[in-house]
C-alpha cells in the first residue's frame, strides 16, 4: 500500500495498523470517577480560573479565546486523568459522534469536558500525522455512531478504528508540509482581515477630508460643498408596490434584498419570476441604467451594489434605486458603504412589522461632495484595494483546496 | 401571595378550564368560570359581612332561615348589605349552598334552575339603589341554557355541577385583607385567555409589565391620587395597577366598548374590593360617545387598540377633543385620535402614558400635523419610551410608550428613552424583567442621558427633526467603529508579506521533493 504522491527518499509499504495500537491512553470525563464524586467535586465556572475545560463548542467554533468556561485547581487535580496537551486528539462521542479535533496549544493547563474521548499518541507516532490521517477518514468514523436518540461511537470503535502508517520520518514530513500549508492559510486569511482594516481605515480618512489627493498639478482640489443626498440624483426611486403573480418558468426576475449580497446583484434559479406584463408595468415609468446604485431599505438595511445592465431583473420595494448627477457614481458606492452613511441609514431607520426607511427621508441626507476627480481618485483607489482584499480571497479558496488536493493523494 | 401558592390557586383554575374545554371556545369559557369566580366572591363577602353583623345577637347568617324573626333579619340585612356592599344575597342562594346541593349524596342534582335565580337576583336586588348601575346586567355572559354547555338539561346540569365544585375547593381567603388571591386568579384567567382574542380588531391584553410601567409613570412623585382614567379600559386590569402604585385612589374612571368586556371590568374592580361608588365604568365608544366629556383626571393610562379604524367623521371638527389641532387621525388609524382625546380629559396638573405602535412616532401626513401640534404648540409631550418588540400576546409589533403632561418641569427637552434591547426571552415572548422596569422608570424620574439608552433632546431639535419622533435619531445605538490606525496596519502587512515570504519557500521546497510545481 501506497500513496500517489510521496517525499522521494522515503520507500516501502505503509502498514495498515489499529488506531488502538498507536496510542498510550484513551479516556474520558467519566474515567475520573462517578457522577456523584464529579457533581461533588467539579464546579464549571464563567469566571476566568485556574484551568480551562475544553468543550465541543470551542473545536467546532474554533474559538479558544472567547466562550471559555473554567475550573479551579482543586478540580482540576481531581480530572487528573483527563488532562489535556498540546497535540493531543480529541473526538466527539455524543451527537456529532466522529468528529475529531487537533487540540492546540493554549499555554495552560486544560481538562476535558464531557461528551469527548482524549487520545494520546504513542512516542513512536507523529500526532499530527495520525490526527490528518483520521480526519481524511472521518466518514468512516463518524459512520460508526449508532444508537436510537442520540448517535455515539464507543471507545470499541475508536481503538478498531483502521489507519495507514507509514514510518515516523515520513509521518514527521507529511505532517510539516501540511503545518506550512495550514499556516499560509493562516496567514493570507489574516492579511484578508488586515486589508479590510487599512480600507476602514482609509475611509475614516479619506471620506472627512483628513486625508486629501492633490490635483494633477500638485495644487489642492477645491474645497468639498455640502449638498442633500436628494438634491444630486436624477433618479430616486424604489422597487414595485405591486402585488405580482409568480411564473415558475418565466424569464423575468422579481428580485428583492435579499438579492443584493457582497456588493453586487445575486440572482437564483429560484427567485421569484413574474410575467412580461407585469415585468413591463414596473419599468413604465422609468428604466434602469448601468452604474445606477442599488441600496437595501427593508428588513436589512444598507447593502449595496452597482447596477451593471443586467437583463430581465426587476426589483420589489425592498431596493432602492439611486442615479447620480455629476457625482461618480462608484464614488457613491464607497461613501455609502462607509460606516458614516451606515449610521445615517440606522438613524433613519423605522420599525414597524419589519424596519425600513422612508425615500423621503434619504433624500434628506446630508453630504460634503468633493470636486469630481477628487470622487474619482477616492474611488479608484477604494476599489483597487477592494480588488486586491478579492484576490487573497481567492487565493484562500485556492489554497484550501490545494490542500485538500494534497491530503487525497498523500494518504492511503 | 406567596409564589407557591399562586402557582397552585393557578393550576387549579387551569383544571377547571380544562373541564369545559372542548365544549366551547376560550373566549367562552373564560367567561364561564370569571362569572362563577365573581358569583363565589360575592358569596363569600355576603356570608362574612351578614355573620359580623349578626355577631352581637349570637346568630350566623346560615341560622337566621327558618329563625322566629326571619323576615325582619333579612330586612335589616338587606338594606345593611345594600348600602354597604352595594348587593344582597339570601343564605340559600349563597355560592357553597348551591354547590352543595348540586352534588349532595355524591349525585349530580338539579341546580341549573335555581342558580339562573340566583344571578338574576343578585342584579335585581340593586335595583332602585345607588349601586343599580355597577351590578346591572353584570351577569349577561353567563348565559345557563346556552347549548354550548351540553346536549340535554341533564348534560349542562352536569357540567356545572363539576365547575362549582372545583371553585368550591378554592380558599380564596376573603378574612385576610391583605391577600388578593381572587384579583390574582382573576388576572391569570383574563391573562391566559386574552391571548388568542381580539386580535383582528388591534386589541391586545396589556402584559402585566406594560401596565406596571404606565402604572409607574403615572404614579411619579404621588402617593395618592384624586382620580384615574382608562378610555379603554378592558377589563380594567391597568386601572387597578395604578391603583398598586400609590397608597389610595380615590375614584376609577373608564370606558370600554365591547360589552362582554366591560362586564369583566366591573367584577374585576368589586373583586379588587373597589367599593362601588368608588368607580364609573361606561360601555361605549369612547370616541364617538364619550361618557366622561366633562371631566378631568389626574392620571389617565392607556393601551388603546392598535391603528384601529374610526369614523374620522368631519363632524368631529367641532369637537372640543379634536377641533384646535386642525386635522383629524386618518380613520385607518385611531392612535392619535386617542391620544387627542386623552389629552382633552387630561388635568391641568396631571400625567398621561399611552402605549402606541411606532408608527406614531413617525408616520406623516395628519399624524405629522397632529405631532408637531402637541409639541410645537400645546409642549406637552414629555417623554418618548421604546419597548421591545415581541411582548404584547399575539403580536410581535413593536411598541412604544408616549408621556404627556399639561404643566412640564423640563418644559425645553423631551425625554427620549431606547428600552428595546433590554428584556429577557422565554419561548416566544419578550418579557421585561423587574430590573427591566426599574431602570425605565429610574431613568425617567431623574432625566438622564445615558450611553446607548436614553437621551434629553432640546424641543428645538425635535423642530429641526421635522417633529419626527423615530428613537433613533435621538438614542444613538449605532455601534461605532474604532479609529484605526493606519500605520500600525501597515506595518504589520509588510511583516506578514515577509513572513509569508519564509512560509512560501518552505512550501516550494516541500513541493520540490515531491516533484509538484508550487502554487506561490
Amino acid at each position: 500500500m501506497v500513496p500517489e504522491l510521496r517525499f522521494k527518499e522515503f520507500e516501502g509499504e505503509w502498514t495498515e495498523k489499529y488506531l488502538g495500537n498507536c496510542i498510550d491512553l484513551l479516556t474520558d470525563y467519566h474515567a475520573n470517577g462517578s457522577y456523584e464524586r464529579l457533581k461533588e467535586n467539579v464546579e464549571l465556572l464563567e469566571e476566568e480560573n485556574y484551568a480551562v475545560i475544553i468543550r465541543t463548542t470551542n473545536f467546532e467554533k474554533k474559538d479558544f479565546q472567547k466562550n471559555l468556561l473554567y475550573i479551579d485547581e482543586n478540580a482540576f487535580n481531581f480530572l487528573k486523568k483527563s488532562k489535556v496537551y498540546p497535540d493531543d486528539i480529541i473526538i466527539n462521542k455524543i451527537a456529532n459522534a466522529g468528529a475529531t479535533y487537533l487540540m492546540p496549544d493554549l499555554n495552560r493547563p486544560v481538562s476535558l469536558a464531557m461528551n469527548l474521548f482524549l487520545l494520546r499518541i504513542k512516542k513512536e507516532h507523529s500526532a499530527r500525522y495520525i490526527y490528518t490521517q483520521i480526519k481524511t477518514k472521518e466518514h468512516l468514523l463518524r459512520a460508526l455512531a449508532s444508537g436510537t436518540g442520540t448517535k455515539t461511537i464507543t471507545k470499541q470503535d475508536v481503538r478498531n478504528f483502521e489507519i495507514n502508517i507509514p514510518t515516523l520520518k515520513e509521518q514527521q514530513k507529511i505532517a510539516s508540509f501540511l503545518s506550512a500549508v495550514d499556516k499560509k492559510i493562516q496567514q493570507l486569511s489574516r492579511r484578508k482581515e488586515l486589508l479590510e482594516q487599512y480600507k476602514k481605515g482609509l475611509m475614516q480618512e479619506l471620506f472627512f477630508g483628513k486625508l486629501r489627493f492633490k490635483d494633477e498639478n500638485g495644487g489642492d482640489y477645491p474645497d468639498w460643498e455640502e449638498k442633500k443626498l436628494g438634491n444630486i440624483v436624477t433618479l430616486l426611486k424604489d422597487g414595485s408596490h405591486g402585488s405580482h403573480k409568480d411564473v415558475p418558468d418565466g424569464k423575468y426576475y422579481l428580485l428583492s434584498a435579499k438579492n443584493i449580497r457582497n456588493g453586487q446583484i445575486n440572482i437564483d434559479d429560484d427567485d421569484r419570476k413574474i410575467s412580461e406584463a407585469d415585468f413591463n408595468a414596473i419599468y413604465k415609468n422609468y428604466s434602469l441604467k448601468e452604474n445606477d446604485i442599488l441600496l437595501t431599505i427593508v428588513g436589512t438595511i444598507g447593502r449595496l451594489a452597482i447596477y451593471k445592465g443586467e437583463k430581465n431583473i426587476s426589483f420589489q420595494r425592498s431596493v432602492a434605486f439611486f442615479r447620480f448627477e455629476n457625482v461618480y457614481s462608484n464614488y457613491m458606492f464607497q461613501l455609502m458603504n462607509g460606516n458614516a452613511f451606515q449610521k445615517e441609514l440606522e438613524n433613519r431607520k423605522v420599525v414597524s412589522a419589519q424596519p425600513g426607511i422612508y425615500l423621503g427621508d434619504l433624500a434628506k441626507i446630508s453630504l460634503n461632495i468633493p470636486h469630481f476627480e477628487e470622487q474619482q481618485k477616492i474611488a479608484n483607489f477604494l476599489s483597487t484595494i477592494d480588488t486586491k482584499i478579492e484576490s487573497v480571497n481567492q487565493q484562500i479558496t485556492q489554497t484550501q483546496t490545494f490542500k485538500k488536493g494534497l491530503l487525497q493523494k498523500m494518504f492511503v | 401571595m406567596a409564589a407557591e401558592q399562586k402557582q397552585k390557586l393557578e393550576q387549579q383554575l387551569w383544571n377547571i378550564a380544562n373541564t369545559l374545554r372542548g365544549k366551547m371556545d376560550a373566549d367562552d369559557f373564560r367567561d364561564y368560570i370569571l362569572g362563577f369566580i365573581f358569583y363565589k366572591y360575592l358569596s363569600t363577602k355576603m356570608d362574612l359581612y351578614a355573620n359580623e353583623v349578626l355577631k352581637p345577637d349570637g346568630l350566623i347568617f346560615q341560622e337566621i332561615e327558618g329563625h322566629a324573626d326571619e323576615a325582619l333579619l333579612k330586612q335589616e340585612l338587606k338594606s345593611l348589605a345594600i348600602d354597604k356592599l352595594g348587593f344582597f344575597l339570601e343564605p340559600s342562594e349563597l355560592f357553597s349552598e348551591l354547590a352543595r346541593r348540586g352534588n349532595a349524596g355524591g349525585k349530580n342534582n338539579f341546580i341549573l334552575g335555581d342558580l339562573a335565580k340566583v344571578l338574576t337576583h343578585i342584579e335585581q336586588s340593586t335595583m332602585g339603589s345607588e349601586s343599580e348601575e355597577d351590578f346591572g346586567n353584570l351577569f349577561s355572559d353567563l348565559d345557563l341554557t346556552s347549548h354550548k354547555l351540553g346536549k340535554s338539561e341533564a348534560d349542562k346540569n352536569e357540567l356545572i355541577v363539576k365547575v362549582l365544585v372545583h371553585l368550591d375547593e378554592i380558599d380564596f381567603d376573603l378574612e385576610n385583607t391583605d391577600s388578593d388571591v381572587l384579583g390574582d386568579a382573576y388576572e391569570y384567567l383574563i391573562g391566559k385567555f386574552a391571548s388568542g382574542a381580539g386580535k383582528k380588531a388591534g386589541e391586545f391584553y396589556t402584559p402585566q409589565q406594560v401596565s406596571s410601567i404606565l402604572a409607574q409613570l403615572v404614579t411619579v412623585g404621588k402617593d395618592k391620587l384624586k382620580s384615574v382614567y382608562d378610555p379603554t379600559c378592558g377589563s380594567g386590569s391597568l386601572l387597578l395597577r395604578v391603583a398598586k402604585e400609590v397608597k389610595t385612589v380615590n375614584a376609577f374612571y373608564g370606558q370600554e366598548m365591547n360589552p362582554t368586556t366591560y362586564n369583566l371590568c366591573r367584577m374585576n374592580m368589586i373583586m379588587h374590593d373597589v367599593h362601588y361608588k368608588r368607580f364609573d365604568i361606561k360601555n361605549e365608544d369612547t370616541l364617538e360617545r364619550p361618557q366622561h366629556y366633562d371631566m378631568r383626571f389626574e392620571a389617565i393610562v392607556a393601551n388603546p387598540p392598535f391603528s384601529a379604524n374610526w369614523s374620522a367623521s368631519p363632524l368631529h371638527m367641532n369637537d372640543e377633543r379634536f377641533s384646535a389641532y386642525g386635522k383629524l387621525a386618518p380613520s385607518s388609524k385611531a392612535d392619535f385620535a386617542f391620544v387627542q382625546h386623552m389629552v382633552h380629559q387630561l388635568e391641568e396638573n396631571g400625567t398621561m402614558a399611552v402605549v402606541l405602535p411606532h408608527g406614531v412616532l413617525f408616520r406623516g401626513g395628519a399624524e405629522g400635523h397632529i405631532r408637531e401640534y402637541l409639541i410645537k404648540e400645546k409642549n406637552y409631550l414629555d417623554a418618548v419610551i421604546g419597548l421591545p418588540a415581541n411582548i404584547f400576546y399575539g403580536t410581535g409589533i413593536p411598541t412604544c410608550i408616549l408621556v404627556l403632561k399639561k404643566k412640564r418641569t423640563d418644559a425645553q427637552n423631551i425625554l427620549f428613552i431606547d428600552a428595546s434591547q433590554y428584556y429577557e426571552k422565554v419561548k416566544t415572548q419578550n418579557v421585561l424583567r423587574t430590573e427591566d422596569i426599574d431602570k425605565i422608570i429610574s431613568i425617567y424620574k431623574n432625566r438622564i442621558t445615558e450611553e446607548k439608552y436614553s437621551y434629553l433632546v432640546k424641543t428645538q431639535f425635535i423642530a429641526s427633526q421635522d417633529y419626527n419622533l423615530n428613537i433613533p435619531r435621538y438614542v444613538d445605538t449605532f455601534e461605532e467603529e474604532d479609529d484605526i490606525d493606519l500605520k500600525t496596519i501597515i506595518t504589520e502587512l509588510r511583516e506578514l508579506d515577509k513572513i509569508g515570504k519564509i512560509t512560501d519557500l518552505t512550501i516550494a521546497e516541500f513541493c520540490s521533493e515531491l516533484g509538484i510545481e508550487t502554487p506561490f
